[in-house]
């Protein structure tokens, strides 16, 4: 079960606790949570973080402490190598992905190309 | 997975420009990423998911149109990058040209003939009746002070071609068809004719009120 | 950017919370209207002193550059109707108006204005205005606006588009998309009323008339057929009056007088029976004829709408000469139902503009399908002009058709482009020539030239002529010879950004007195949900700031000073934020039964406790 391949990508701390807390909060039993690369963005790409019901058929896993986090198969390319961390700002937080592989950003950096 | 995909292109069928994912080459949008893909060569009819017939359904021909009209719109990529609103804009022109051709009575049959190795500007009308009736048209026409009467006869008659029509295409027989075709072309080409009539007499109308 | 976890399917796309807002703009020979769509019901938005039509005149003095009701009471000299010059060569003019300076300019390009010593095309003259609508706009929201539907007038061709997205594009504000006037009258009442069916858009200004065959359902607006005339409107019923008038007149002052009076009357006589020696009955008599050929041509559209009269549900009045009773009479009497006229027809267009541009930018999912209005080819043999896309087709659209040599050994094919209804080429607009060189030599009659019209969703052409055995290929945008080449429109952007030092710090000021606002709004929600996590000093201190910043965000003239107050006040919220997020994080794990936890394994919890 526990393959020794290298994990897909790293999770700080700070993230698998909000992550936890978040799935705590959400008031029904998930899986764990999902990411994705949605296509809507400015500049070809950008990330989206959905709870998870179920794992899905194809999904990677990166387990870490206790959280599960699914990878959508059309994402890992994306997400290969990249830090899930969470931040919080002056009045808002959220989570970031840094990503060695990104060429571009959008001026707003919601969305990249690769 | 390298692998898998050549094998793929070998069959010539092409993959998503952005996400690269394979697919048949014939969908508006990528399977996997949904982003819009450039434009296929294809028949009007297999544009719109129809079996190249004469017979078809004008009612559901509109529901589509308005329907792909409503997904591929330029106006719905305003935010999109310049390769989707470009993909956008000859995905809809192709998609208005293909039922520009399907809604015409004439044209689509026309399309279908050509198909078969038809080329229209070598044939005329052979019918001795319809050549009689079109010059007895012209006639009326040209001394007509109202056009009603006239316009309410044609229209019939086109009608009447445009079931005929859709009878010799089942029966499969080709002179048969081109002859209907050109009939039917003739009597869209009259009716034409007897709207600029009624233009121009109302003009007169008002020229001389 | 930070990202947040959502329930399956809900993610928003990026940008979605703030796709920025569009304006909507009816850019009008006389009068000009911007308004915006704010929670679902459009706003108009108007000048200084508070007038909602902004006449579409400029005044140029001395470096000073007036706009509207300013311009108007300016010293300098004043322009108007520049509308009419938009994208017409200098051959056009001379039918335009007889009057007009256009001794400039070199015989290829556009029409150009000698004002004040200066010389300005229609096109900078038409960027002065938007410029002007812009900053109003601007000052009205509170933040900064560069996008824009503009609607033009459904007859305007090529040219004349393409003019009007370079003025927008001269006043920095990018075009969403040019619709024409008409479509914009029909998507108002449709989305305002849920209106469904078959109407006649009857647009009656002051010198032009449009009329559109619109069907509208389930959000669907499909122009089917569009006409009009481009030089008959309101103005007209203005001369038939002054005709009548007995003064002659033996200059042109004299003529604007008359001409000024005869207006009055028109005015007058719309909402009573006789002013100034004129009856309503009179006045009716006299412009009959021109009433009865709007409705002639209305007849027109119908029929080349492929519909009949019995489909049609209803007609929507558009244009300040609708109010002529005359007008609603006739139009009641031949299609037998009161014409709709609850919209203010002076600023329905706008109003339409102001839909579209939120529909474009995601909000509200209904469909423009419009057409080409007026007819595109090429002139061929003798003469005559050849159609390649017909009026009438849906946009966008693209077709082709094959020519050939008529000459062996012919290696050069000279195309000129056209757009107009009539068989002959001087009938038409001439948009463009250009020269397909490089063709191999043949026999007459061999070389296949595939020439390619394409038209986009703004019903502007782009055209392209490629030879079918070499490949040999010419692509022209057909701008230039109308509308101003790249390079013009760059030397005048750097021209206008030498002047705009000061728009750029105004801006700036904005943005950050909306910054200043945001942030008070969010503090303010985070004190209704968890004020009781503060003491009151603490409290207090907080609410205090936030007044201030409020005051700020709508009074400060100085960036700097609302710059460090936002800078004080994140100090200030520091500790509050830390408590906020303790009491996240706590939330989330109470509620809990210990035991619950204990089945976990310890290192699950450890980070979280830190």
């Amino acid at each position: 079960m526990m393959a020794d391949k290298p994990p897909i990508m790293s999770v700080t701390e700070s993230a698998t606790c909000q992550v936890k807390a978040l799935l705590e909060a959400r008031g029904k039993p998930s899986a764990g949570i999902r990411i994705g690369v949605s296509t809507k963005g400015c500049s070809g790409l950008s990330y989206a973080i959905e709870y998870a019901d179920e794992k899905g058929e194809f999904d990677e896993v990166v387990h870490k402490d206790g959280v599960n986090i699914f990878i959508d198969p059309k994402a890992i390319m994306f997400i290969f190598g990249t830090e899930m961390d969470y931040k919080e700002e002056k009045l808002k937080s959220g989570f970031t992905f840094t990503n060695p592989n990104e060429s571009g950003r959008c001026g707003c950096g919601e969305s990249f190309f690769v | 997975m390298n692998q898998v995909v050549v094998a793929v292109e070998n069959l010539s069928l092409s993959s998503c420009w952005s996400c690269h994912t394979p697919f048949d080459g014939v969908h508006l949008f990528c399977p996997a990423c949904h982003i819009i893909q450039p434009t296929a060569k294809l028949s009007p009819f297999s544009r719109y998911g129809l079996i190249a017939t004469y017979d078809i359904d004008l009612k559901a021909l509109e529901k589509t149109y308005l329907k792909v009209q409503q997904i591929l719109h330029p106006d719905k990529f305003v935010s999109r990058t310049d390769r989707e609103k470009l993909y956008s804009s000859q995905q809809t022109m192709e998609m208005n040209m293909a039922y520009e051709i399907l809604k015409d009575d004439v044209k689509r049959a026309e399309a279908l003939l050509q198909e078969e190795g038809v080329n229209f500007e070598e044939k005329t009308i052979h019918d001795p009746h319809v050549l009689m009736m079109s010059m007895e048209d012209r006639e009326a026409l040209d001394e007509a002070t109202e056009t009603g009467p006239l316009e309410v006869d044609a229209k019939k008659r086109y009608k009447d071609t445009v079931v005929d029509l859709k009878k010799v295409f089942e029966e499969k027989d080709l002179e048969k068809t081109i002859q209907k075709t050109l009939e039917l072309k003739y009597l869209g080409k009259f009716l034409n004719d007897i709207k600029d009539k009624k233009r121009k007499l109302r003009e007169n109308v008002t020229a001389n009120s | 950017m930070l990202l947040q976890i959502h329930e399956p399917g809900q993610a928003p796309a990026p940008h979605q919370s703030d796709p920025g807002i569009a304006i909507g703009i009816d850019l009008g020979t006389t009068n000009s209207v911007v308004s915006i769509l704010k929670e679902g019901d459009v706003h108009v938005i108007s000048d200084e002193a508070g007038n909602r039509l902004i006449p579409s005149v400029v005044a140029y003095a001395n470096d000073k550059v007036h706009v509207g009701h300013q311009a108007l009471s300016s010293e300098g000299e004043k322009i108007s109707s520049v509308k009419r010059l938009m994208g017409r060569g200098e051959g056009d003019l001379k039918s335009i108006a007889g009057q007009l300076p256009y001794k400039l300019a070199s015989s290829e390009g556009m029409v150009k204005l000698e004002v004040n010593g200066s010389i300005k095309s229609p096109v900078e003259i038409s960027a002065d205005i938007l410029k002007e609508i812009k900053r109003l706009s601007e000052e009205a929201l509170g933040r900064r606006v560069t996008k824009s539907v503009i609607t033009v007038p459904a007859y305007f061709d090529d040219g004349a588009r393409a003019a009007t997205k370079d003025a927008a594009k001269l006043a920095g504000l990018e075009v969403l998309r040019l619709i024409n006037e008409p479509t914009a009258a029909a998507l108002a009442y449709g989305l305002d009323q849920g209106k469904e069916g078959t109407y006649i858009i009857y647009d009656l200004g002051g010198g032009t008339f449009d009329v559109s065959i619109l069907k509208m359902e389930k959000g669907v607006f499909k122009v089917l057929a569009t006409g009009g005339d481009a030089a008959l409107g309101g103005d007209d019923f203005d001369h038939l009056i002054a005709e009548k008038m007995t003064q002659s007149v033996t200059n042109e002052e004299e003529a604007r007088n008359v001409l000024r009076h005869a207006r009055k009357i028109k005015e007058a006589l719309t909402i009573e029976n006789a002013a100034d020696g004129f009856t309503r009955e009179q006045f009716n008599t006299l412009i009959q004829p021109l009433v009865k050929r709007t409705i002639d041509m209305t007849h027109n559209a119908i029929d080349d709408a492929g519909v009949e009269l019995s489909d049609i549900q209803g007609i929507v009045l558009v244009g300040g000469s609708t109010r002529v009773p005359l007008v609603k009479e006739m139009l009641k009497s031949t299609f037998g139902f009161d014409p709709l006229d609850d919209h203010d027809p002076d600023e329905v267009v706008s109003e339409g503009a102001a839909r579209q541009a939120a529909a474009l930018l995601g909000e509200g999912d209904h469909l423009l399908l419009d057409v080409l209005p007026l007819s595109l080819g090429v002139e061929t043999m003798g003469g005559l002009m050849d159609r390649i896309i017909d009026r009438n087709t849906s946009i966008p659209v693209s077709k082709a058709k094959e020519f050939t040599t008529y000459q062996d050994g012919q290696t050069a094919m000279m195309f000129h482009v056209l757009q107009g209804e009539r068989e002959t080429v001087e009938g038409n607009r001439s948009l463009a020539k250009f020269t397909l060189k490089d063709i191999p030599s043949m026999i007459a009659g061999a070389a296949r030239i595939k020439v390619t019209f394409s038209v986009d969703a703004d019903g502007l052409l782009t055209v392209s002529a490629e030879e079918q055995m070499t490949g040999q290929k010419q692509d022209i945008a057909v701008k230039p010879s109308y509308g101003l080449d790249a390079e013009e429109i760059t030397n005048m952007l750097r021209d206008s950004m030498a002047s705009a030092r000061e728009d750029i710090e105004s801006r700036l000021l904005i943005e950050k007195k909306v910054e200043a606002s945001r942030v008070a709004h969010a503090i303010d929600t985070a004190l209704r949900q968890d004020g009781e996590l503060l003491n009151e000093v603490e409290l207090k201190e907080l609410l205090d700031y936030k007044d201030f910043l409020v005051n700020l965000a709508e009074k400060s003239e100085s960036r700097n000073e609302i710059k460090d107050a936002l800078e004080k006040f994140e100090e200030l919220s520091k500790a509050f934020v830390e408590k906020r997020m303790n009491k996240a994080v706590s939330s989330a794990l109470s509620g809990k039964d210990v035991s619950e936890f204990e089945k976990k394994e310890e290192e699950e919890l450890a980070p979280c406790l830190k």
